[in-house]
């Protein structure tokens, strides 16, 4: 019975009213997260492993860099280490902690500088006239030729291994995307009166785009922006599994999944761990950020 | 003679102190077709007209007709392909953007849409001050604003509310507002209450004309609602397929219209009194396709009255009395057409 009615509402309202009722969502946003089961079950993991993170010293008496060589591969449970030793007798869960902090930098830092690079590109785009569109958009196609993650290791493997080079890498994967959400964006609202309407007034373009364009577009932009932090923590990681991103002894999820895979075999239960992590915290950034969309999209 | 091969494209209504002269105006939009070649639509085509200081000029179309192109030429916020626009004298071509933005304080358009007109991220008085802003008038924004937003019937308490708070009757109070913040002397209504319910039209309306007499204003009026044309214009101009067909007094026009499409568009206007009238003119023929216009006079496919002449030259405003002229055959002044408007 309710998908039946559900079939009946009407598919995609104009976009007028989605622009007009931005007001009635800056309340329901906050309340249909609120009533979202899975936003609260994302939202409680990324704030505890964020507060993890941030405390991870005050947590562990332990060096995340410098172990005791002769407790390597301890297994799970062993008494002090309770999720056992790495290859060089390093505490895991002190490793967790420690590298929660360089995870979590490389899924919202490279973001945010996708986000303003790729603001800056969108609006250009949207905004003025064919030519820039054409020139700007056609650059984007060609990073958009390649999936995200070959991009990623292409980049980071011309300019070698580090984290410096890494987050290059990630923004120059995100920007094109970004761009892209934000020039739609911005073209819908160039069609819309109030655009017209501040043209009419003789304003010039960076007072319209300042006061009529980007107050519009950052919603759209956060939603967007909010998925593509799980899948840069998924590319951040896995480029450090394969050495190109944060060197050893850094901790960091992904490279201790690397030096891990050889104990695979004496000891999988203990190589499992980084893994879950990077599983878990990509996939809460991932149902929040498609909470947020849905929260924020009108037509749901 | 008004033809419009002996002036420089076009005929120009005989008004005194004109606010806003469009002398032959042309804009020609590039489109595709279905099969992806290439045409050209002539929105407005060789329109000519003036609006007097103080007056209301009603600009009748159906949809498609060119009337809100011809209101973005006059605002210059599309450029023309041909012809000249002045304001109180002055010929928009070719201003600076300085000069411009001077004019543009003068000339001011309310919008049709009451929800999109609006920015929804700004407080009403921020969407009013806008205006303000752009000029440098930051100083005084804030009392202007307020005093405009009372002047259209807002309150204190609305100035700081977003544009979702408001209903559509509201919103379009603010849009008039924003429009008079600038104090102009000319303003562009463009459908201003075809989104509104009749109620809240009537309001808006009256709040127009209350408004024109305080802030002496000129209106621009375009709408497809016959009756409030009515209500609102002095003069009136009537528009189809980006050609004027006739222009004059609003009474001449509604009582005594000359042109077929005007009869057409009287006799349809739903009315109390005149219901035996109503079917009597029944619309027959296609519009024609913009994409591919037919030779001769566009309104030939549905006129009534047509004659072969129609389908050979297109007919150009002529005078039929002082201030009132026709672009048809039947009123262009020939014995032909005197024979057969005697007819009709």
């Amino acid at each position: 019975m309710e998908i039946a009615v559900k079939k009946l509402e009407p598919v995609k309202k104009p976009d007028l009213a989605e622009i007009e009722e931005t007001g009635q969502r800056k309340r329901s946003f906050i309340h249909k997260l609120y009533q979202d089961p899975i936003a609260w079950a994302s939202t409680i993991w990324i704030v505890l492993v964020i507060a993890v993170a941030a405390l991870a010293p005050l947590l562990t008496p332990y060096s995340p860099v410098s172990g005791n060589v002769a407790q390597r591969l301890l297994t799970l449970g062993s008494v002090g280490h309770v999720l056992g030793t790495d290859e060089q007798g390093r505490d895991i869960v002190t490793r967790i902690l420690f590298g929660g902090r360089m995870t979590l930098l490389m899924g919202i830092a490279p973001v945010a500088i996708a986000a303003v690079i790729g603001c800056a590109l969108g609006v250009a785009a949207g905004y003025f006239g064919r030519v820039v569109h054409a020139i700007i958009m056609r650059c984007l196609d060609v990073f958009y030729a390649f999936p995200a993650l070959v991009l990623a290791i292409a980049i980071s493997a011309a300019m070698g291994p580090g984290v410096k080079n890494t987050f290059v890498a990630l923004p120059i994967v995100f920007i094109a995307p970004i761009a892209r959400v934000t020039e739609s964006a911005v073209k819908r609202i160039k069609g819309l009166e109030f655009f017209e309407a501040a043209r009419a007034s003789g304003a010039g373009h960076w007072m319209i785009i300042r006061h009529h364009v980007l107050g519009n577009i950052f919603r759209p932009v956060f939603a967007y922006g909010s998925t593509l932090i799980g899948i840069s923590i998924l590319v951040a990681s896995s480029l450090s599994f394969l050495g190109l991103g944060v060197t050893p002894p850094t901790a960091e999820w992904g490279n201790m999944l690397g030096s891990l895979k050889d104990a695979l075999f004496t000891q999988p239960a203990v190589a499992i761990a980084p893994g879950a992590m990077i599983f878990l915290t990509a996939l809460s950034f991932n149902l929040l950020g498609d909470s947020i969309q849905d929260a924020l999209d009108v037509r749901s | 003679m008004y033809g419009r091969d002996q002036s420089s494209g076009g005929v120009s209504t005989v008004s005194v102190n004109p606010i806003i002269q469009i002398d032959g105006v042309s804009k020609t939009f590039k489109v595709k077709d279905l099969k992806g070649r290439k045409k050209v639509v002539h929105a407005v085509n060789e329109v000519s007209l003036s609006v007097s200081q103080g007056e209301t000029m009603g600009l009748v179309g159906e949809s498609g007709s060119g009337k809100s192109t011809l209101a973005r030429l006059v605002l210059r916020l599309i450029e023309p392909d041909e012809g000249v626009i002045r304001f109180e004298g002055q010929d928009l071509r070719g201003l600076s953007s300085k000069e411009m933005r001077n004019i543009r304080k003068k000339m001011q358009m309310v919008f049709q849409d009451p929800f999109s007109s609006l920015n929804p991220q700004m407080t009403i008085a921020d969407n009013v001050a806008f205006n303000l802003w752009v000029h440098g008038e930051r100083k005084r924004a804030e009392r202007r604003v307020m005093k405009v937003l009372t002047d259209v019937g807002l309150s204190e308490r609305q100035a700081r509310q977003y544009p979702h708070e408001l209903s559509g009757g509201q919103r379009q109070r603010v849009n008039i507002a924003r429009a008079l913040v600038m104090e102009p002397s000319l303003v562009v209504l463009d459908e201003p209450v075809s989104a509104l319910d009749k109620s809240v039209q009537a309001q808006v309306l009256n709040l127009l004309q209350d408004l024109k007499k305080e802030y002496t204003l000129s209106y621009i009026f375009i709408s497809h609602d016959l009756n409030v044309v009515e209500y609102m214009s002095d003069q009136l101009a009537i528009m189809y397929f980006g050609k004027l067909v006739e222009t004059g007094k609003a009474s001449v026009l509604y009582t005594a219209p000359k042109h077929p499409y005007t009869k057409l568009l009287m006799e349809s206007m739903p009315s109390f009194s005149k219901r035996e009238r109503w079917n009597s003119f029944r619309l027959k023929g296609e519009p024609p396709n913009p994409l591919e216009p037919a030779l001769g006079c566009s309104f030939r496919s549905r006129c009534p009255n047509a004659t072969e002449r129609c389908s050979a030259g297109i007919p150009s405003l002529s005078v039929v009395e002082d201030g009132h002229h026709v672009a048809c055959y039947l009123w262009d002044g020939s014995e032909e057409a005197a024979r057969i408007s005697s007819l009709v």
